[in-house]
């Protein structure tokens, strides 16, 4: 149904205090969240591709955690002689200047995983507020918006992030500003549709009708159950940034200061004939790492998504 | 449509809780083919009526006809485009975010859909106790426990109150919904068809449950429904919809003994049997209800009418007294 | 007596979910005689849907037909193969259901949806094909079939749209009408329409309808006999007159009279006390005990022990109830 007199109502500082709990807000021992997350628990559990995929992301992101403990060592200083093969030393052998590949692939996580969370945290974020005001507010705002979005989609982001590379030299900073300013449109688009869909229910206009001011019909009833496909999206574009990261780090175009996988990668492209191990082991990191948080991403999808759930006999 | 309210001058000396006068709601067509031609949706075009404290006000019509806009109207829930809706003496239309706010205290709404109008992530409990936060009216512990009580009113225990809604069954839900609006104690609640998505023998429960309360608490309800048995049942007053607008009004057992519109006969005359020996005989309207945004010229039956003349395609007839409470909007009642 | 057009005997549909084993319909015997109206009642849950599809072998897994026989005109369908499941199945048994526009497929013109009914079996080539979709649109009450049988579903109001989804059924021929709730998502005026329309071709075609419905108005509307269903069950048969008149189990005398009447306005309605049974965890002996009044005003203890079986205390009547067995 069309409404009209939705446009949004600035929200005064004691509004916002006196309106209740917001979403995020943990709530103590709410039993039927309680029981909700124990059924939902079995649910997502029963899917192999969930699974695998979160084992894989918790390897990873264990890996990361856990650098200094794994390796000690910094991954640039010289463990032994060059191009030792994987040994009971070195496991994972060592590069042309023996260096550690173990270490390096190690050390690599934590870079892989700071550009993919910071660049998903980020769209995440931009894009959750902007489809989601465009979406609530409709008219003239939401074209406003949805406007600026498709500009944000028709901006090369490799080639931008070559670009910026080139003009303001190699960095991580400037890598995850230049990927995070453009992988929010996909975010905000399904933030939008979510909250178009959302708006409409008759939970929603309950809410109005108890006297409710939008903003926070928005943030009590609207983002919350509008949030799952986005963080199940937030979770491909953690690959998505892994990848790229590693595709401007092989190119040379990577932060020379930080070790990542593709950086080593770069490095072995010489050598491939005469020490194997230097590019598969960092390759193969990559592999893992974007396969296991691309499953865990399909997974939520899946798992989120009303039209793959599972329903009973009816009569 | 003439602005005279629908429950006549017998009722007029005393202010009524809620008097909405010439409610027009015209929706802009979104298709692009029709909105060039500047054509908008009438969904409700000249409704008035009054409901007086502790009334039931009975709004029939079948899908299309404008009730629920009207109930939407009656909240601002949706913004009419005409008209006037005055609830305690207030303009609720003109009401500021504060007065509007304060307003919904005293007038709640009941939707058809049980669990489409609780959020699915919030215990039962904590949408009975929301509008308590929202309105300011008690601290969170006091909230959660006086929404405890109110579902206990309505047939509900504690231990369901911590439940999620797709947990409960409908009519489970259907007594949340209720306990939710009677949690700010209103003084009008607009009943969606509040029993339409309901098993038969839930319905019966959830009318007397609706019933009971008008009784302990002097509600009044503004009830939307397309089962005329039902509403017939419930109310003390009945107005019919056709086309987004009323065409007659009258007290329940007036309306349903002796109807005054055609298509109110045709309506009573459609309803299933209660009982076989009652079957066979009856008046099966042509057709179907007509887009709202044909332009119309003439009364918005005239098309279906079996009893059609040739100026009721020509000339809308007015909403007229036909008899003391009795109103309606006819040429054959001239 | 003549032999039943269709009859099940212990027809037993149940769906094997995670939770456990839903007994969706568990044990169902009905016939059906040629040209007869038999309405199947119940409240949603009740195993009428899962019967009516049972009937015509459209269990998808995890449901499964279990136990029992579906003879149709003396084939028997349970466990038969696909090719003569396909033979009755549209030719013989068709069937319509609630949502008429979700039943139609949005890309094709509706002449076409017919005449793709009128393929198999009637050996019509095309032409002949369209001349009798327009003829079996007409038929159905659809005014300026020429033009209609090239529309797409979307430009069909809801009415329309089931007198299309009658028109498909009708192409065969059918012995047999399954109408699932045909007209629970119209308007009342409309379902006045397509009821009656309903009872005009049942007679002119003398063809038996299996009615699904909760509406027991419906029922007496355009019913023969009656077949009221709780938690999986039949728990009265009868003649639909009966059925008004003079109802035995005490669930049926609940559904019948918990409908607001005008005769009490704004009193109390009877109710029935609690809620139909989740199908998972149904309780040992009578399915209706924990509801039912009159074994609280009886104190029956048989009731909570041991279910009962159908018993005719008159003739042409079925109950299965403690209070009559």
């Amino acid at each position: 149904m069309a409404r009209e007199g939705r446009a949004a109502e600035p929200v005064t500082l004691r509004e916002r205090a006196a309106s209740g709990p917001g979403p995020g807000r943990p709530r103590g021992s709410d039993p039927a969240g309680a029981r909700a997350a124990r059924g939902s628990w079995r649910r997502f559990a029963s899917s192999p591709v969930a699974v695998v995929g979160l084992v894989l992301t918790v390897l990873f992101v264990l890996v990361a955690a856990l650098t200094s403990v794994i390796a000690p060592t910094d991954p640039f200083s010289f463990a032994g002689t060059p191009f030792e093969p994987p040994s009971a030393k070195h496991w994972l052998g060592t590069d042309d200047l023996g260096r550690d590949v173990g270490a390096g692939v190690v050390h690599g996580a934590r870079t892989s995983l700071f550009v993919g969370v910071a660049v998903a945290g980020a769209s995440l974020v931009i894009g959750t507020v902007v489809g989601g005001v465009a979406g609530f507010a409709g008219g003239k705002v939401d074209d406003l918006l949805m406007r600026l979005t498709e500009l944000s989609q028709v901006l090369p982001r490799f080639f931008l992030a070559l670009t910026v590379v080139a003009l303001f030299g190699p960095g991580l900073t400037n890598m995850v500003l230049v990927l995070a300013l453009t992988s929010w449109e996909l975010t905000a688009r399904v933030s939008r549709s979510g909250v178009l869909a959302v708006r409409e229910l008759e939970y929603v206009t309950a809410a109005e009708a108890l006297g409710s001011s939008p903003w926070r019909n928005l943030r009590t009833h609207v983002l919350p159950n509008t949030i799952a496909p986005v963080v199940a999206l937030a979770s491909l574009q953690v690959g998505g940034a892994i990848l790229i990261e590693a595709s401007l780090s092989f190119l040379g175009l990577g932060d020379p200061n930080v070790i990542s996988w593709g950086y080593m990668l770069n490095n072995a492209q010489s050598f491939v004939r005469r020490a194997w191990w230097m590019s598969v082991f960092p390759g193969l990191a990559i592999a893992v790492a974007v396969l296991g948080v691309n499953l865990l991403g399909d997974a939520l999808n899946d798992f989120w998504n009303p039209r793959s759930r599972s329903g009973g006999a009816s009569a | 449509m003439g602005s005279a309210p629908a429950n006549g001058p017998a009722a007029a000396a005393e202010p009524a809780l809620l008097e909405v006068t010439d409610l027009v709601k015209h929706y802009r067509i979104r298709s692009r083919q029709l909105a060039r031609s500047g054509l908008s949706l009438r969904a409700v075009d000249g409704v008035s009526f009054r409901v007086g404290a502790g009334e039931t006000l009975g709004l029939v019509g079948e899908s299309g006809g404008g009730k629920t806009t009207v109930g939407l109207s009656v909240l601002r829930l949706v913004q009419p485009s005409g008209g006037t809706v005055s609830f305690e003496g207030r303009d609720v239309l003109a009401a500021g975010r504060v007065e509007l706010k304060a307003l919904r205290q005293r007038m709640q709404i009941v939707f058809q859909d049980p669990i489409g109008a609780l959020d699915p992530r919030k215990s039962v409990g904590d949408s009975v106790a929301e509008g308590l936060r929202i309105q300011g009216l008690a601290p969170r512990a006091e909230a959660r426990r006086r929404a405890v009580e109110v579902l206990d009113r309505v047939g509900l225990t504690p231990a369901q109150a911590r439940s999620l809604p797709h947990e409960l069954s409908g009519g489970q839900l259907q007594r949340v919904g209720i306990a939710r609006a009677l949690v700010l104690d209103p003084r009008l609640v607009v009943c969606d068809e509040p029993v339409s998505a309901l098993d038969v023998s839930i319905q019966a429960q959830i009318i007397n449950l609706l019933l009971d309360l008008q009784d302990e608490r002097g509600l009044a309800y503004l009830f939307i429904a397309h089962d005329l048995a039902l509403v017939q049942h419930i109310s003390d007053r009945v107005a019919v919809m056709y086309l987004g607008r009323i065409v007659e009004s009258a007290p329940a057992g007036e309306l349903f003994g002796s109807p005054a519109h055609p298509y109110t006969r045709a309506l009573l005359s459609a309803v299933p049997a209660d009982h076989p020996s009652a079957a066979r005989q009856r008046m099966v309207l042509r057709g179907e209800i007509p887009s709202a945004s044909a332009p119309m010229t003439g009364c918005p039956f005239a098309p279906r009418c079996p009893d059609a003349m040739a100026k009721c395609s020509d000339e809308a007839p007015q909403f007229k007294e036909i008899s003391p409470g009795r109103w309606a909007a006819c040429f054959l009642n001239d | 007596m003549t032999e039943p057009l269709l009859s099940v005997e212990g027809l037993r549909t149940h769906f094997f979910v995670e939770a456990g084993v839903v007994k969706a319909v568990d044990g169902v015997s009905l016939e059906i005689r040629r040209g007869e109206v038999v309405g199947l009642v119940g409240e949603s849950g009740c195993g009428k849907t899962v019967t009516s599809l049972s009937i015509a072998g459209l269990i998808e897994p995890p449901g499964r037909i279990v136990d029992g026989s579906v003879r149709f005109d003396g084939t028997e369908l349970v466990g038969a193969p696909e090719r003569v499941l396909n033979s009755v199945r549209g030719p013989r048994i068709a069937m319509i259901f609630q949502q008429p526009r979700a039943s139609l497929d949005p890309v094709m013109s509706v002449g076409r949806q017919i005449s793709q009914a009128l393929r198999s079996g009637t050996g019509m080539d095309r032409p002949a094909r369209r001349r009798r979709a327009v003829e079996l649109l007409n038929r159905v009450g659809i005014s300026d079939p020429d033009r209609r049988v090239r529309e797409y579903p979307h430009q069909l109001s809801g009415g329309m749209a089931q007198r299309v989804m009658i028109a498909i059924a009708l192409a065969g021929e059918p012995d047999l009408l399954i109408a699932d709730e045909p007209t629970t998502a119209l308007d009342v005026t409309v379902q006045a329409q397509i009821l009656e329309l309903l009872r005009e071709l049942q007679a002119a075609n003398d063809m038996a309808v299996i009615l699904v419905t909760h509406d027991l108005g419906v029922v007496a509307e355009i019913a023969d006999r009656a077949a009221v269903m709780y938690a999986g069950r039949i728990v009265e048969e009868c003649s639909v007159s009966e059925l008004y008149d003079a109802p035995l189990h005490p669930y049926t005398v609940g559904l019948m009279e918990s409908r607001p009447a005008a005769s009490h306005s704004k009193s109390r309605l009877r109710v029935i006390p609690g809620s139909v049974p989740v199908p998972l965890d149904l309780p040992v002996g009578c399915s209706f005990a924990p509801r039912c009044e009159a074994r609280s005003a009886t104190n029956l203890t048989v009731c909570t022990e041991q279910a009962p079986q159908s018993v005719s205390p008159r003739d042409g009547h079925r109950v299965r109830c403690w209070l009559h067995g």
